[in-house]
């Protein structure tokens, strides 16, 4: 853990306990966020990364359980903090915005009460300061007449707005890390484009850590920094912007690389992974991949690959480079 | 039958659709005001459409009401006979008949009782509050006790508590009121003696002080509003649960852990305020159901309300006290849903725009 | 999977495919089984039919045979004697042919009634729905069992079919209102506009495609009515409102009133039959609809 680092999880699991058997959402997985950092966190539906950002925050719930690893951030593991002092974290050093952003607002309270809840909760301030409060980060997410629209319920939002209050809602105690949750999955296209917009502006405001989740390569691209690749409950691939693009070293990032559909290159068939992606509560032996993986050798079905360092920041878990390591 | 028999948990589309005002709303916009206005008006063409299934209700039965009332061995002459039709009005045609009618009930004339020859507000007056007294009663502990047991449940899903008052649910929600009634009768105060067979108060006793009074009344309410409580209560409990589990798998409700709040204020604050609307529609559909109850149950504490009334006069058929007394039921239970519509769109900001 | 391109949902879309009728009652048999409720439900239920069904043969006594009067439950007469000296146990039984009839004619005219107006409420929507909203609304709002109070009283005399009528023309709404929900949501569905844009008639589309599709609900529904019919005929008869000369449990219930505090076992058993039926009934219909619903949601 370095002096830059903000949030390393160590060996994380989270398991959920089924009627049908135990689900290793997350297994034995290890990031970092350093500060001021975006960190792009991708993977296929089911993949654990909703699993990931819940755990960070300890919402993780019945029949789900964080059976182990560490969370560290400021100095402290957050898996063996109280509840009582995870819930000053919960909003306030750590936020969280989520994939549905209408449905993600109680629909029976206004806008700015919502805000003002959280604000209230985290921060030490007179009833009228609050109401400035909000009306500021209304105004600072692009909200337009925020001081009435404050006023107004979540119903009466489009959903573009309302993942801008959500993220308002969010920001409104100056967290050292957001998390967002595919935030821009069900909104369309240019809205979708405005809330990165917004993202990458308050980025610069606030100075928070944005741990972005989603599936959608070309987004992650418009903000991260950096980028973790899962699959099946691991992280696979870690490596930098950039690098994911021209050099990714892991099968499964290739291959996803190369069936995105390219307007510029003339392609006659999209390259499709065989095989689907495998349920999580009997994986498959060794490595996660190896029963779609092209490269696979006898090991791979044998043992789990560790993470490798193959360049600056650049690691990988696959027995293509352990043995150059 | 109506919501009576509203099911436990439907599913969701089913359910929803009955208790969801909010598909029902209008698609402009409009205030709070408006709906309520509007609302209102439709009461209007509801009493017609009530008196007129009413007074088809009465009059669908073959032969015509006099033969009805002095029964199949009438000992009444024929020309007598002709004389009570001709004052009830029955020799006119049916359309005439009902429009005679209705034109009284807007003056405020019920009719008048053809056993008694009272006027049939008087009689509905001397009763009314007893009735009241009894629903009113059994409402506000059902309430109080389906939500404090189905939150309770809904947030232990699946637990201990849970399992045990949702089974017993079920089987007070199968029970047939007037026989448990009956068996809570022999037991509690036949075979006990703890609490009164029936009636008001005890029957020429001589009390103390107005407080022995009021005990000895209390003593009689106990058993009579336990009883017409006790279906639905059932029936709440899991309308309640259901509701409470819908709403805490709601994304707003990870939204507010999220922020950090604490659990008995997300489930308190965020989850139950959801989660009551939809009872709000539900025990609209209250009063009608208790209604039914309270004739049954009535009838065996010998409680002098409505209920009983209604048994009563249907025994001996007096047709015009029977109009009147279900269109002041109706109207009654009109006015209930009303007032619970309105309360609804109080509650959920989602059904009115600005 | 297709990455850098928005992700559809595909949940929205009911996928409908018509398997043979065999395979869907297996599939929810299957289903069933494993809620042990709802196979307690079953049991009783079916109990309860074969009862109804056999009792002529398996009945102890003749039901209007009359033995000593007042016998309180022994091991000749588990149930006791009647006021007349008939053997309760047997007329229980046989009150259960009655009773079952009742529930099941009931529910039966409910259907009839119900489905066709809410089919036609729902599919053509509009004007009509309007209307028909409005109108069930405001009977179901209405105290059902006052009304039915006053309906039945006014018929000279008792006959517990019309009885019966009586009860399904009141209970339509409630089906009807389900029936129509189901049919709007249906009718937006992709499968319905494929229909649709294939030419086919309006009728057929009711009818072949979209009211197979319903049946869960209303099977499901039907099912929790009939303890309803056969719980609000005995009240009736209790109150006397009834046909004494269908001997149904109401019609026991009705003389155990008459008799409570010298026998009570008059009373008590029948009662615990109808309660028991009820019970059998609501489960089963609980785990019937858990089990289509899983089944529609797919897993």
């Amino acid at each position: 853990m370095s002096e830059s680092s903000l949030l390393s999880i160590n060996d994380l699991k989270t398991y959920f306990f089924t009627a049908e058997g135990v689900v290793k959402a997350v297994d034995r997985v290890h990031l970092e966020i350093n500060k001021e950092e975006v960190l792009g966190l991708v993977g296929e539906s089911g993949c654990g990364k909703s699993t990931l950002a819940l755990s960070i925050m300890r919402l993780i719930r019945v029949p789900g359980k964080i059976v182990g690893g560490e969370i560290w951030f400021e100095g402290e593991d957050l898996l063996r903090k109280s509840e009582g002092k995870m819930r000053a974290i919960r909003g306030g050093k750590i936020s969280m915005v989520f994939q549905n952003p209408t449905s993600s607002m109680n629909p029976v309270y206004t806008v700015g009460s919502q805000i003002a809840e959280a604000i209230k909760l985290h921060q030490d301030v007179q009833k009228r300061q609050i109401k400035e409060k909000v009306v500021e980060i209304l105004h600072k997410v692009g909200i337009p007449d925020p001081s009435k629209r404050m006023k107004d319920y979540p119903h009466e939002y489009s959903g573009g707005m309302c993942q801008r209050a959500m993220t308002a809602m969010a920001l409104s105690c100056n967290p050292k890390l957001l998390i967002a949750d595919e935030p821009t999955t069900n909104l369309d296209v240019t809205i979708q484009a405005q809330i990165l917009d917004l993202m990458r502006a308050l980025r610069k405001d606030f100075g928070a850590s944005i741990l972005l989740i989603g599936h959608n390569l070309g987004v992650i691209n418009e903000l991260c920094d950096k980028v973790a690749v899962m699959y099946a409950g691991k992280v696979i691939e870690y490596c930098d912007i950039t690098t994911i693009f021209k050099e990714p070293k892991h099968p499964y990032t290739q291959a996803l690389l190369e069936s995105i559909p390219r307007l510029d290159v003339a392609k006659e068939r999209l390259r499709i992974i065989p095989g689907t992606v495998p349920r999580l509560i009997n994986p498959p032996t060794g490595c996660r991949f190896h029963p779609r993986c092209e490269y696979a050798m006898a090991v791979c079905s044998e043992q789990e690959p560790t993470p490798v360092k193959i360049g600056r920041g650049h690691t990988v878990a696959c027995f293509l480079y352990t043995s150059k390591g | 039958m109506n919501v009576w028999r509203v099911k436990f948990k439907l599913p969701e589309k089913i359910m929803g659709h009955i208790a969801d005002k909010r598909k029902e709303t209008v698609g402009y916009p409009m205030t709070l005001r408006t709906y309520i206005i509007r609302r209102s008006i439709l009461i209007i063409p509801s009493f017609f459409v009530i008196s007129l299934i009413i007074f088809m209700l009465i009059h669908m039965a073959p032969g015509d009401p006099t033969r009805i009332m002095t029964g199949p061995r009438g000992r009444l002459p024929p020309d007598v006979l002709d004389l009570m039709r001709e004052e009830l009005g029955l020799d006119q045609p049916l359309h005439i008949q009902y429009l005679q009618w209705l034109g009284r009930l807007l003056q405020g004339n019920f009719g008048f009782s053809y056993v008694s020859y009272r006027p049939v507000l008087d009689m509905i007056g001397e009763r009314i509050f007893n009735t009241i007294e009894l629903m009113l009663l059994a409402e506000i502990a059902s309430v109080v006790v389906a939500i404090i047991l189905g939150v309770i449940a809904a947030v232990k899903v699946h637990s201990v508590p849970d399992v045990l008052a949702s089974l017993t649910a079920l089987i007070g929600y199968s029970i047939p009121n007037f026989w448990i009634a009956l068996m809570a009768i022999l037991f509690f105060s036949v075979q006990l003696g703890w609490l009164p067979v029936a009636g008001l108060r005890s029957y020429g006793a001589i009390y103390n002080s107005p407080i022995d009074a009021w005990v000895d009344h209390l003593k009689h309410l106990i058993l009579p509003v336990s009883i017409l409580a006790f279906g639905w209560t059932a029936y709440l409990f899991r309308m309640v649960r259901s509701s409470m589990l819908d709403v805490l798998g709601q994304d707003y409700i990870t939204t507010a852990r999220a922020k950090g709040l604490k659990e008995r204020i997300v489930i308190y604050k965020h989850a139950l305020r959801n989660a009551l609307l939809p009872i709000i529609t539900y025990e609209g559909y209250s009063i009608g159901f208790l209604l039914g109850g309270a004739a049954v149950i009535e009838y065996i504490f010998a409680w002098p309300g409505l209920g009983m009334f209604m048994v009563d006069i249907a025994t001996w058929r007096d047709f015009p006290t029977l109009m009147g007394l279900s269109m002041i039921i109706c109207l009654m239970v009109l006015v209930a849903n009303l007032c619970a519509d309105i309360a609804y769109a109080l509650a959920d900001p989602r059904i009115r725009y600005d | 999977m297709a990455m850098g391109e928005p992700h559809m949902k595909s949940e929205d879309e009911t996928e409908v495919y018509k398997p043979s009728m065999a395979s869907r009652v297996y599939v929810v048999w299957r289903e069933l089984k494993k809620n042990k409720l709802a196979i307690a439900g079953f049991s009783i239920v079916l109990f309860m039919v074969l009862i109804a069904l056999l009792s002529p043969i398996i009945a102890p006594y003749h039901p209007r045979w009359q033995g000593t009067s007042g016998i309180p439950p022994s091991l000749e007469h588990p149930f006791g004697t009647d006021g007349q000296g008939r053997d309760m146990l047997s007329l229980v039984m046989h009150g259960a042919r009655l009773s079952l009839y009742v529930g099941l004619v009931a529910v039966l005219i409910e259907i009839c009634i119900g489905v066709t107006t809410g089919m036609i409420a729902g599919y053509f929507g509009g004007k009509i729905d309007e209307i028909f909203m409005r109108f069930t609304d405001l009977i179901m709002t209405l105290p059902t069992f006052m009304l039915l109070i006053v309906a039945v009283s006014m018929f000279e005399v008792r006959n517990i079919n019309v009885i019966i009528l009586i009860m399904g023309v009141f209970g339509w709404p409630f089906m009807a209102r389900v029936v129509r929900s189901e049919f709007l949501s249906l009718r937006e569905t992709t499968f319905v506009e494929a229909a649709v844009s294939m030419g086919a008639s309006s009728w057929r589309i009711i009818v072949h495609h979209i009211l197979p599709n319903t049946l869960s609900s209303v099977i499901v529904l039907a099912t929790m009515d009939i303890p309803w019919y056969i719980f609000y005929e005995a009240t009736l008869t209790f109150l006397g409102f009834g046909d004494p000369s269908s001997p149904s449990w109401g019609v026991l219930l009705q003389i155990g009133y008459y008799y409570l505090r010298s026998y009570w076992w008059i009373i008590t058993f029948p009662g615990l039959a109808l309660f028991f039926t009820s019970l059998g009934f609501n489960l089963f219909g609980d785990g019937l609809r858990d089990a289509l619903d899983v089944r529609a949601r797919g897993r």
